[in-house]
């Protein structure tokens, strides 16, 4: 079981996430050409080693996370929430997150 | 008016009863908690200090907790707990409970959404509560990582649940549609705990 | 003779007798004792019958590896508690337990199956796939299928009860520092050690009483030890746990757990478990699993009365039975010595024969010499002989590098010792490789060091006093690791044997015709292994799949090594020997097969837990559940929501039913519980600007008071979900969605604010069980509503017009909010309360609807409604659907992008012959067709068809059955053809023409009132 430190919970068991995307992927804009979407969505590296995927913390804190990942040895090297604000949010709030104490 | 009589969503299920071998003192002791008053307050990532402040004015409190953490304001001619405010969410806190003050967040501050009746509410307490809870919940509830105060969502039974320990009582907040069948599962498991169903209270009842 | 219970001595509670029965009869054992134990020391020696060739089995070991002893033990009552296929060698024996032989009738001592034995060379390896790929008899007719039935019922296990099962399980949570497996001295030092640095260590232990091998030593040698160490890993803290199997390593330093909680139990409590599946996240793990005796093949080294020499020593010491009066023990490395010497001090006449050369054994045989234990250097046993249990040995002996018949000793029980496999399974789990070690010979596994620790005899180290220091060693290094005081201690070296192993796997000598078990539970042979090889199954991988060699419930732990050597020796790999050894087969270059969970059994009933019955998957009731049933409704599951399908009146039938509540809403007014529609609050400042991108169509200029019907893409273009969306304030939105996309909708949302346009203030909160719904419907709604409106004028045309929202106060202060919105194509509301409030609501609602002759109705008069005015749901949008394919292409605005506005441009959603959406009906308006149907031309009813039906129901409005679905081209390519609906496993095929979905007020001049 693949387990992943949120760091807003802690860590947790990948049954709580839910696996989202190609986290390396930047979509365009919504009026951008067909090609450029046919690109982001469609078109997707098989990565063996690191790759960087976005998990939502489905049945915790709900956040999006951007998860750094080692498709062979499931070895997760980092995590971040998605959202810059809420990334910025976190840092501020210190050591404590995900203690629970 | 009189005031509306509100159906708690385990109305009718949860009443009281002794559960497993019945004799000496029970293990766990649970309970449905009525009246549930809840509002979630969200603040945009550059306002959560202000936000946070507000809050923690209207709960009555000295500071708005932090990731995974919970605090609770005194009424003042009682010694229980009127209000209490969770962080539930990196840029969400539940305000729990009568408000010490008024609440006005501004939408460019963030928003405020009414909750009361989203969740049932089970409170939970007794020697064996953490190792009962374990029974359903993935979470890490030792006394040393789950310390009072600690505030936690996790999964019971495929369902998004939120667990708050406050003093003694584990306090559990499940989605309404799903409570009946999570409050089932938990009675299963609960026999052998020598538990007791303690009769459903209204908000800030019970201990 | 056979074996018998001493007078005295073993770790068994004499004082309390327990009675069992066994095929029947009635036997006695003690607290303390397993059934196997009970059951040898009440002599029974003959307790099975083998997978396929019914050959007479008795017990081989006294552990999870048993190959022999495998026995249904059947509960009280009606038979559904029957579990076959019991290791007899770990079931507790407990007060009325109740056990029987099994794969054999009439019974084990005289089974007619046993004739299979003697064709067992029509049986060899791949038999079954020969037969398959036989010959065809008459007509196609292949022998498998003809013998098929025979086969099946010939070979076998035990039978499972076809009735539910009677028990409980459950799962659970745990957390600890160090997770140490196995309570041998090992696990036992480990844990102490890493308890008393600082550390939450848990151990657990498959047995029922901690102590490992320690149990096995004479009480006088190892008692006093074995007390220690039990004191001392109390005393640190050491959370242990008996009964308990960790069967499985998993990613991020997780195990999971058995824990059998009522097996050993005569009465146990209705309302425990029966097992407990644990998940167990630890930080470091110490496996400290010990090590499973192998044996060698030879001639019938599977008759009753050949066990493993461990395994004897286990019965005499800890359950104080003596496995015969003449015995020979058999084996090629030192640890069959000391059970040698303590049965010979028991009373039993013992003869070793020692595979190795007599300078190698020249101590040990003088030592046992002095026991009156005759050693015989060079000597391997090559047959046992005798019917139903062990009556002689044919002995091997070599000279010159060679086996040859050494002649015949008479003896009652041959104990063979032929080295030592470390239990790595847990560690290859975590992928760690299996590496052969020639000089100790046995796979050992390199734990990865970082959260995974070994010791004991798991790391191959043999001697009791270098476990111990061992488990101290990998205790204080896991300590260290997570930031403890611990001191640094060596860990021992693998080994520990005076004289080495002489690697020996089969004993064999020219001409002789030896049934020789390499894997005895799935009677794999000496000789199908080489048969494999002969035919060509020479990969291990191949090897195990066509002679299913280790595939059986023992999962190989007896026979994977040997089979692998004689696949080695086949295959002519043999290293060079370390002098006079003859050759050793080099198992490294063969390789081994992947231990994957589970390490034993796992009951299926612990996997689901209670996840059973009514509770497989949670289910979602509304608050307006027990007023439904109060009145009648009977539910339906739609997802996870058990909603009302239909109300009858007087036995109405489900047609009935739902054919007068759909009439009676068109007609008068109907109330229906929509609280399952998801509900999400968006709010903030960009909430507009949000939900426009979002939707196809315009939502930035919706005015606060109104609602709109809105559709959203996905990023490729298709559609995602519908509903609609109020606005409440200017920066306060109320979005429904359908209810089976509730969930996908709001991760969508959070996904696109947190991750896509951060730079959006809004936030989303589901409210799906804040608020109660219930949709009012029909010509006099706006009367019903009137009539219990606390203030009726803030429903007028003019203060709520068609698709206005507002705020109202319902039943003397029920705060709702409410939106002149239609799904039934009438004048019709959406009313939501506050959950807590919803049947005072409801109670409001059906008072003033019953008194207009209105009714309540279900989900399936709500599809009839839907159906007659074409209106999609999940039936229809189904992922694979566009805007056109739906007949919704309006509702794509012009001159904004919004999601997936780029990607349903691309040329293939544009084709004109793509499926889109048509009603049905019938040509014969009597006629009647299913949902599900496939539409075909006529004439072709075969392949693929021209489209599909998705929904029917028969319209009240239009007094016969119509449906909507999908074809080719859509209405406009069918006009003046028609189709057929065939469903050629249900009904006969029914002409439909194609027409509009639009079929009942197709301009909605009924709902704008």
């Amino acid at each position: 079981m693949i387990r992943i430190p949120c760091p807003f919970c802690g860590e947790r068991d990948h049954s709580e996430f839910a696996y989202g995307k190609d986290a390396s992927v930047q979509y365009p804009p919504l009026d951008a050409p067909l090609e450029d979407w046919h690109e982001a969505v469609f078109l997707r590296d098989n990565i063996r080693g690191v790759q960087l995927e976005t998990w939502q913390h489905l049945h915790g804190c709900r956040q999006w996370l951007v998860v750094e990942r080692d498709t062979a040895t499931h070895h997760i090297h980092s995590v971040r929430a998605a959202h810059p604000g809420v990334a910025a949010v976190l840092a501020g709030a210190g050591n404590d997150a995900g203690s629970g104490k | 008016m009189a005031e509306l009589t509100r159906i708690s969503a385990l109305h009718g299920h949860a009443d009281a009863r002794r559960l497993g071998a019945g004799a000496g003192a029970p293990g766990v002791i649970l309970g449905e908690i009525g009246g549930l008053r809840l509002r979630q307050i969200a603040a945009w990532p550059d306002c959560i200090d202000a936000v946070g402040a507000m809050a923690a004015a209207a709960a009555g409190v000295d500071a708005a907790p932090g990731p995974g953490r919970a605090v609770e304001s005194m009424a003042a001619d009682s010694a229980a707990p009127a209000c209490a405010l969770l962080r539930v969410e990196p840029l969400k806190w539940w305000l729990l409970g009568r408000p010490a003050g008024p609440l006005n967040i501004d939408a460019e501050q963030g928003a405020v959404v009414d909750l009361s009746h989203s969740r049932a509410h089970i409170r939970i307490r007794g020697p064996r509560a953490a190792e009962y809870l374990n029974r359903h919940l993935p979470l890490d509830l030792r006394e040393a990582s789950f310390t009072e105060g600690a505030v936690a969502s996790s999964v019971l039974h495929h369902v998004g649940v939120t667990l708050w320990r406050s003093g003694r009582n584990y306090e559990l907040f499940i989605p309404r549609g799903y409570a009946l069948s999570v409050w089932e599962v938990l009675l299963q498991t609960a026999a052998q705990f020598d538990a007791e169903v303690i009769p459903p209270a209204a908000e800030g009842g019970g201990e | 003779m056979s074996a018998r219970r001493l007078p005295d001595g073993g770790r068994i509670d004499r004082a309390e007798a327990l009675r069992f029965t066994w095929d029947g009869a009635e036997l006695t054992g003690h607290p303390g004792d397993t059934l196997a134990s009970a059951l040898l020391a009440g002599g029974v020696q003959l307790i099975g019958r083998s997978f396929k060739y019914h050959r007479p089995r008795g017990v081989m070991s006294a552990g999870v590896e048993e190959s022999g002893a495998l026995v249904t033990v059947a509960g009280a009552g009606d038979g559904a508690r029957r579990d076959p296929n019991v290791k007899a060698t770990v079931q507790e024996l407990y007060a009325g337990l109740a056990a029987a032989g099994q794969n054999a009738w009439p019974n084990v001592r005289f089974d007619l199956g046993a004739a299979a034995n003697r064709l067992s060379r029509f049986l060899p390896a791949g038999f079954y796939y020969k037969t398959f790929m036989g010959p065809r008899i008459k007509g196609g007719t292949t022998v498998w299928m003809l013998c098929e039935k025979f086969i099946r019922r010939a070979a076998g296990m035990g039978a499972a009860s076809r009735l539910p099962d009677p028990d409980q399980y459950e799962h659970a949570h745990a957390f600890c520092d160090v997770l140490v497996v196995g309570g041998g001295p090992a696990g036992l030092a480990a844990a102490a050690t890493a308890a008393r640095a600082g550390l939450d260590v848990l151990l657990v232990e498959q047995d029922f009483q901690l102590g490992g091998d320690l149990l096995n030593q004479p009480l006088a040698d190892a008692g006093e030890l074995l007390a220690e160490m039990l004191d001392d890993a109390r005393s640190a803290g050491v959370r242990a746990m008996t009964r308990t199997t960790a069967f499985g390593l998993y990613d991020g330093c997780v195990a999971g757990l058995i824990e059998r909680v009522t097996d050993h139990l005569a009465d146990p409590a209705p309302f425990l478990p029966r097992q407990r599946f644990w998940t167990v996240r630890a930080r470091r793990i110490i496996v400290a699993a010990g090590a499973l005796e192998r044996h060698f093949a030879f001639g019938n080294n599977d008759r009753p009365g050949v066990m493993g020499a461990a395994a004897a020593r286990a019965y005499l010491n800890r359950y104080a039975v003596l496995p015969g009066e003449r015995i020979v023990v058999a084996t090629n490395n030192d640890s069959a010595y000391p059970v040698a010497g303590e049965l010979a001090a028991a009373g039993a006449a013992v003869e070793v024969l020692d595979a190795r050369p007599a300078d190698r054994v020249r101590q040990l045989a003088q030592q046992a010499g002095a026991r009156g234990i005759t050693v015989r250097p060079h000597c391997a046993p090559l047959r046992a002989v005798g019917a139903r249990r062990v009556k002689a040995l044919e002995v091997a002996m070599e000279e010159g590098g060679r086996w040859r018949h050494g002649g015949r000793q008479a003896c009652d029980a041959v104990l063979v010792s032929g080295g030592w496999s470390p239990a790595i399974h847990l560690i290859s789990h975590l992928g760690g490789k299996p590496r052969w070690n020639r000089r100790l010979a046995c796979f050992t596994a390199d734990a990865n060091g970082e959260s995974l620790l070994t010791a004991g005899a798991a790391a191959a180290i043999w001697d009791t006093g270098a476990c111990r220091v061992s488990g101290q060693a990998a205790g204080a290094a896991a300590a260290r690791a997570l930031g403890k005081d611990a001191p640094g201690i060596a860990m021992p070296a693998p080994g520990g044997w005076r004289s080495p192993i002489r690697p020996l796997y089969e004993v064999r000598v020219p001409g002789a015709h030896l049934k020789s078990m390499v894997d005895p539970l799935n009677d794999v042979t000496a000789d199908d292994v080489r048969l494999a090889h002969r035919e060509g199954f020479t990969s291990v991988e191949h090897l195990k799949r066509y002679t299913t060699l280790g595939m059986s419930a023992d999962g190989g732990k007896m026979g994977n090594v040997i089979g692998l050597a004689l696949m080695a020796e086949a295959l002519g790999r043999a290293s060079d020997g370390d002098g006079g050894d003859g050759a050793d087969p080099d198992i490294a270059a063969v390789g081994a097969t992947t231990f994957r969970p589970p390490y034993t059994p796992v009951a299926l009933g612990a996997l689901r837990g209670r996840s059973v019955g009514g509770h497989f998957r949670p289910l979602r009731r509304t608050p307006m559940h027990q007023w439904n049933l109060e009145r009648g409704a009977v539910m339906t599951i739609a997802g996870l929501w058990e909603r009302p399908w239909y109300y009858p009146r007087h036995g109405e039938t489900l047609d009935q039913a739902y054919i007068r509540e759909a009439a009676t809403v068109r007609e008068s007014v109907g109330l229906c519980d929509v609280t399952s529609l998801g509900k999400i609050a968006v709010q903030g400042p960009d909430a507009a600007a949000f939900l426009d991108r979002i939707y196809t169509n315009r939502f930035a200029h919706l005015p606060v008071g109104k609602a709109r019907y809105g559709i959203m893409l996905r990023d490729d273009g298709l559609v995602l979900d519908d509903g609609t969306t109020w606005r409440l304030s200017e920066t306060d939105y109320f979005m429904t969605t359908t209810t089976a996309h509730a969930a996908t909708v709001m991760a969508w949302l959070e996904e696109l604010l947190q991750v896509r346009w951060p730079a959006l203030r809004v936030h989303v909160a589901s409210v799906s069980d804040q608020w109660a719904g219930c949709a009012v419907a029909g010509p006099k709604s706006h009367r019903v509503l009137s009539a219990c409106a606390d203030s009726p004028e803030a429903l007028t045309d003019h203060a709520l017009p068609f698709m206005g929202v507002g705020r109202m106060s319902l039943g003397g202060g029920i705060p709702c909010r409410i939106a002149r919105i239609s799904f039934s194509g009438e004048l019709a509301y959406e009313v939501y309360a506050p959950s807590d409030y919803a049947t005072a609501m409801m109670d409001a609602l059906w008072a003033a609807a019953e008194a207009a002759g209105g009714c309540l109705y279900g989900l399936e008069a709500l599809g009839a409604l839907r159906i007659e005015k074409g209106h999609v749901t999940g039936a229809e949008l189904d992922g694979r659907v566009t805007l056109d394919d739906a007949g919704l292409g309006r509702m794509a605005a012009k001159g904004k992008a919004f999601i997936g506005s780029t990607l349903r441009a691309r040329p293939e959603l544009q084709r004109e012959d793509r499926p889109k959406l048509v009603g049905i009906r019938p040509k014969d308006r009597a006629a009647r067709f299913n949902a599900g149907a496939i539409l075909c031309r006529p004439g072709q009813l075969s392949g693929l068809g021209e489209g599909w039906v998705t929904a029917v129901t028969h319209s009240p409005a239009l007094g016969h059955w119509i449906g909507i679905g999908f074809i080719r081209g859509g209405e406009a390519a069918w006009r003046g053809q028609s189709a057929v609906a065939a469903d050629p496993v249900r009904a006969a095929p029914v002409e439909v023409d194609i027409i509009s979905p639009h079929m009942f007020d197709p301009d909605g001049a009924r709902m704008r009132g």
